[in-house]
């Protein structure tokens, strides 16, 4: 009540301080006057009783400050005039505020963009309504792939009490004709509850309803991208008939602008699954087609842990009753929706995040060296401060206002850096790290900065703070600049924080060249193919297309492609390295028997004679088929050389008959091994060479891309290419069109993107490393110069004043470089699952860090000791 | 030294209640003068000290002032004691009697009392 009381007085007396002022002044008076009269009375002279008087009533000045602190708030009126005070001393010093303020900028601005990465791509929810509780459901267990078959998806469905709606989709490509030219698009085939499970409406028209998952429902919902550009925004476009492999699918919906499913993947139109019913393959039946995706929405009030209990008992449920298709898949995966999506990038980000972190860090400290020096030198002015009665907490107040006035300055200074800082991560980021589309600047990252400019003041602002407000006005009255035991402990301090920085800049040095040289080695694994000058390419055949056209439209094809000016050679093929396009099968061998659910398996591949010679596959024994290998001869394969040595470890596979389960028809011929290949790197560059075999195209026609050596730029010739494919049907749309080095490339962008940045804030380290290092030995040379001055007259030479100097910055980086590789190798575990064939001690990488890192040191020394040469003893020692 | 300060505050409060509820209507001078006399060297020097004391307890509501003419017929500003003022005397008292009680027993007790 008390407190309330004097609150409000205050509050009402914020206006009239004036008047209040007056009234203290003229009470004060009256007081005076009154004890000079009592003095008087007392036998006094006039003199004496009025010196007498003020001596009693006591300091005017600080009682006056207690009076106006009871009377208002005092905080507001000292903040405004701290503000002032210190927006002016950074004005006088133009040098210290720029440095300072870049200094905050580089820190603030890279810990800004990075958060705005990890802000839009991990935190930020999913697009859907009540996200949280969308679950993604996928089959698991000991080698078991994370999809689905039709048939355990139907029975999860059934069985299931604990989604609300559970939906399967997968992605397909076809060609979208009846709209002007022929364009290849993105679908998704989906069971009709997706749209429910994810509770989405439709823009115009409806979503699917049950019965669209049955046979004759061909029907297509639109993305409104696609709606805009192929069929002009028209709202009569809902119940028309559109062709997609020259089939004809009714359009019953638009989704609105936006609306994307899967969250992170572009897709055109999403279809039902009759069209996989119609499909006549065994897809729907088979328990071992796993091709599907799962979705689901969680019940209100059921919880993820009982979910899986549930899920878990289907699935060993299933595993019991189909042992031969599911003896493995005895759990279910369900993790959040927006954990499958970001799941992967998370620990990639926060690995950069606590880089940037280590980079502000070394930028407080850098920043707390220069406010302790700058304090020095202003030591007179803090003194004479506390002189005329400046308390310890008033003093500490000013000087933080002043840095946290830098660090706000530093941190808009920041923004502004992370505005085009997130512009280019967006730019440069790998296309496999989800959500960077919607990167940028927004409210939530805008309060990150500025928190983080608060917390970047409290941490570099409150150590020079709290040492200035502590000293002793007498000794700093004196001699403001020499005093030789404040400044040595002074410089220990400063030398604590050098060995800091240079600590945390080793433990991001050794982060960084760790990555680097693993990026190294990667990119110098041997792929087993020649990826320079290979175009490829893709295009679909409508399903008119018979085998026989397809065989012989591919041996129109690859005569004129490889006839095409600058082409060497040209081939179909049906698993392309690094595409993602890959399958692996069991594989049979002839005369052995395996254990039930050890099937042998191996990458499978279908090729046109001449793909060996377009990669620069070298033929290790046997022969490359040719064109006898056709339709009606003996089916044969190539295996490589991982295939050999894995499944014929000791013996001449040439002759041995395998039987893959892998076929067009329903027929699964043995197959004679006529040749052993070398290996080729399917996808994952840090991965070990796979068994492959291969089959020829005329005896299994499928095929994923083309392939094309070129000398020269393979991209030179895709109009050419367009051509000859336009000549031989004009409905073929040319899509994928990519060079080899391009997919190889992308496989490693995300590692690339994660090396490229460690060792950009790495390098932003050293450099801030490095200027804390030259601060702090100008600073010491400085400070010595007398000491200096004396031993050159006493007969030291250059020599050994330069070594002086420069020995004492050595100290300081040796014992940084110690701490931080003692920090690094207590680290290692973060890193290891980010290397690559380097171990997170790697020997080589910490001597050479620690060199880099010394060598430095010892330059930003340099040019302070040769000042320190330049001591003339004579000016040094008269200086006193 | 803080702490100091805030004991001198509390006790200074209760005397300038007291010395106002004992002679009434009182300006500063006047108080500083009574204080000094019962006190001894309380206020012998820092009399500058009441006048924040003054503030707060006016802004606390325990006393009220208005200007007035002192003796030599200047402007002076004379403090008197509210209602409220009067109740937090009593209550004050009530509490410092008993405290300087048991410290006064406390005081007195010899070393076999506590064994």
């Amino acid at each position: 009540m008390k407190i309330l009381k004097r609150f409000v007085a205050k509050l009402s007396s914020f206006t009239t301080r004036h008047r209040d002022d007056q009234r203290l002044k003229e009470e004060i008076t009256e007081h005076v006057a009154l004890q000079i009269a009592e003095n008087l009375r007392a036998g006094l002279s006039p003199a004496q009783a009025r010196r007498q008087a003020l001596l009693k009533f006591g300091a005017v000045e600080s009682m006056a400050e207690d009076y106006r602190s009871e009377r208002r708030f005092l905080f507001f009126d000292t903040l405004l005039q701290d503000i002032r005070f210190a927006l002016r001393m950074l004005r006088k010093s133009p040098g210290f505020t720029a440095v300072a303020v870049l200094t905050l900028a580089l820190g603030i601005g890279a810990n800004t963009a990075i958060f705005s990465v990890i802000d839009a791509v991990l935190l930020r929810p999913l697009p859907y309504t009540n996200p949280g509780r969308l679950i993604s459901v996928q089959e698991a267990g000991r080698g078991v792939g994370n999809s689905v078959s039709y048939p355990d998806f139907f029975d999860w469905q059934s069985q299931n009490h604990v989604f609300s709606g559970m939906a399967s989709y997968h992605g397909d490509e076809s060609t979208l004709t009846g709209a002007e030219e022929p364009t290849h698009i993105q679908t998704l085939i989906a069971s009709a509850d997706l749209f429910k499970v994810l509770q989405a409406n439709p823009f115009l028209g409806r979503t699917f309803q049950p019965e669209d998952d049955q046979r004759g429902h061909d029907v297509a919902i639109l993305s409104y991208p696609l709606w805009h550009g192929k069929f002009h925004a028209s709202p009569d476009i809902i119940g028309k008939s559109i062709a997609l492999n020259n089939e004809r699918f009714t359009v019953i919906g638009v989704m609105p602008e936006g609306f994307q499913f899967p969250p992170t993947s572009h897709r055109d139109l999403w279809l039902s699954t009759a069209i996989d019913r119609e499909s006549g393959s065994n897809i729907m039946t088979g328990r071992g087609y796993n091709m599907l995706s799962a979705i689901a929405r969680l019940k209100e009030g059921t919880s993820l842990a009982s979910a899986q209990t549930e899920m878990d008992l289907i699935a060993r449920r299933l595993a019991q009753q189909y042992p031969k298709s599911n003896k493995k898949r005895t759990t279910v995966k369900m993790v959040p929706e927006i954990e499958r999506i970001v799941g992967s990038v998370r620990a990639s980000l926060f690995l950069i995040l606590s880089a940037v972190i280590g980079v502000l860090l070394i930028a407080c400290v850098n920043l707390a060296n220069l406010s302790l020096a700058r304090n020095t030198s202003r030591g007179k002015e803090i003194a004479v401060r506390a002189a005329v009665g400046a308390s310890r907490s008033r003093i500490f107040r000013q000087l933080f206002t002043e840095s946290i006035l830098l660090s706000l300055l530093g941190g808009a200074a920041g923004i502004a850096l992370a505005a085009w800082g997130t512009q280019e991560l967006v730019r440069f980021a790998p296309q496999d790290l989800p959500r960077m589309a919607q990167v940028g600047l927004d409210w939530s990252v805008l309060a990150f900065a500025a928190l983080l400019s608060i917390g970047t003041a409290i941490v570099f602002g409150s150590i020079p703070a709290l040492r200035a407000s502590k000293t002793n006005s007498a000794v700093s009255l004196k001699d403001a600049s020499q005093t030789s035991s404040h400044g040595i402990s002074h410089l220990r301090l400063r030398s604590g924080l050098v060995i800091v920085e240079t600590g945390l800049a080793m433990v991001l040095l050794i982060g960084a060249g760790l990555l680097v040289s693993s990026y190294v080695r990667l990119v110098r694994v041997p792929l087993g193919f020649t990826s320079t000058g290979v175009l490829t390419f893709t295009f679909d055949l409508p399903s008119g297309y018979t085998t026989s056209q397809t065989v012989n439209l591919m041996n129109d094809l690859l005569p004129r492609l490889r006839a095409l000016p600058g082409a060497t050679a040209a081939a179909a093929d049906w698993s392309l390295p690094f595409s993602g396009t890959g399958v692996s099968t069991g594989v049979t061998f002839q005369g052995r028997t395996v254990a039930p659910g050890n099937t042998p398996v191996s990458i499978v591949d279908a090729i046109t004679p001449d793909y060996f010679q377009t990669m620069g596959i070298p033929l290790l024994k046997g022969r490359i088929f040719n064109d006898a290998d056709n339709w009606t001869s003996l089916p044969v394969v190539i295996i490589n050389e991982a295939f050999a040595q894995r499944y014929f470890p000791n013996e001449n596979p040439i002759g041995k008959r395998i039987q893959p389960s892998f076929s067009m028809t329903n027929d699964y011929p043995w197959r004679e091994i006529v040749a052993v290949v070398g290996n080729a790197k399917m996808g994952d560059l840090s991965e070990d060479f796979q068994p492959e075999f291969y089959m020829p195209f005329a005896q299994i026609p499928n095929y994923n891309a083309f392939v094309l050596k070129v000398q020269g730029d393979p991209l030179t010739l895709v109009s050419a290419v367009r051509a000859v494919v336009a000549s031989l049907d004009k409905n073929l749309p040319l899509y994928n069109i990519q060079t080899m080095d391009g997919y190889l490339s992308s496989s490693i962008a995300a590692r690339r993107f994660i090396t490229l940045l460690l060792g950009l804030f790495a390098v932003l380290a050293l450099v801030l490393a490095t200027v804390g290092i030259y601060g702090v030995m100008a600073f010491s040379v400085s400070q010595r110069t007398r000491e200096l001055g004396i031993r050159m007259a006493l007969g030291a030479d250059r020599g050994s004043v330069m070594q002086l100097v420069l020995w004492q910055g050595a100290r300081l980086a040796f014992v940084g470089v110690a701490i931080g590789i003692g920090t690094a190798l207590g680290l290692t575990r973060v890193l290891a699952d980010f290397l690559f064939e380097v171990r997170a001690t790697d020997p080589a990488t910490y001597v050479a860090v620690a060199i880099l890192l010394v060598v430095v040191a010892l330059l930003a020394c340099y040019i302070p000791a040769r000042r320190a040469t330049k001591v003339d003893p004579l000016a040094a020692l008269r200086y006193e | 030294m803080k702490q100091k300060m805030d004991v001198l505050q509390g006790t200074l409060a209760l005397m300038i209640l007291k010395t106002l509820d004992v002679l009434g209507p009182l300006h500063g001078y006047g108080i500083a003068r009574r204080i000094e006399q019962i006190s001894g060297d309380l206020l012998a020097v820092n009399q500058g000290t009441l006048y924040p004391v003054l503030l707060k307890l006016e802004q606390e509501g325990s006393i009220a002032s208005e200007w007035g003419a002192s003796e030599h017929n200047r402007r002076a500003r004379f403090y008197r004691l509210t209602r409220d003022g009067r109740k937090q005397l009593q209550a004050e008292t009530r509490g410092w009697n008993q405290t300087s009680a048991i410290i006064g027993r406390f005081f007195a007790a010899k070393s076999e009392d506590f064994s």
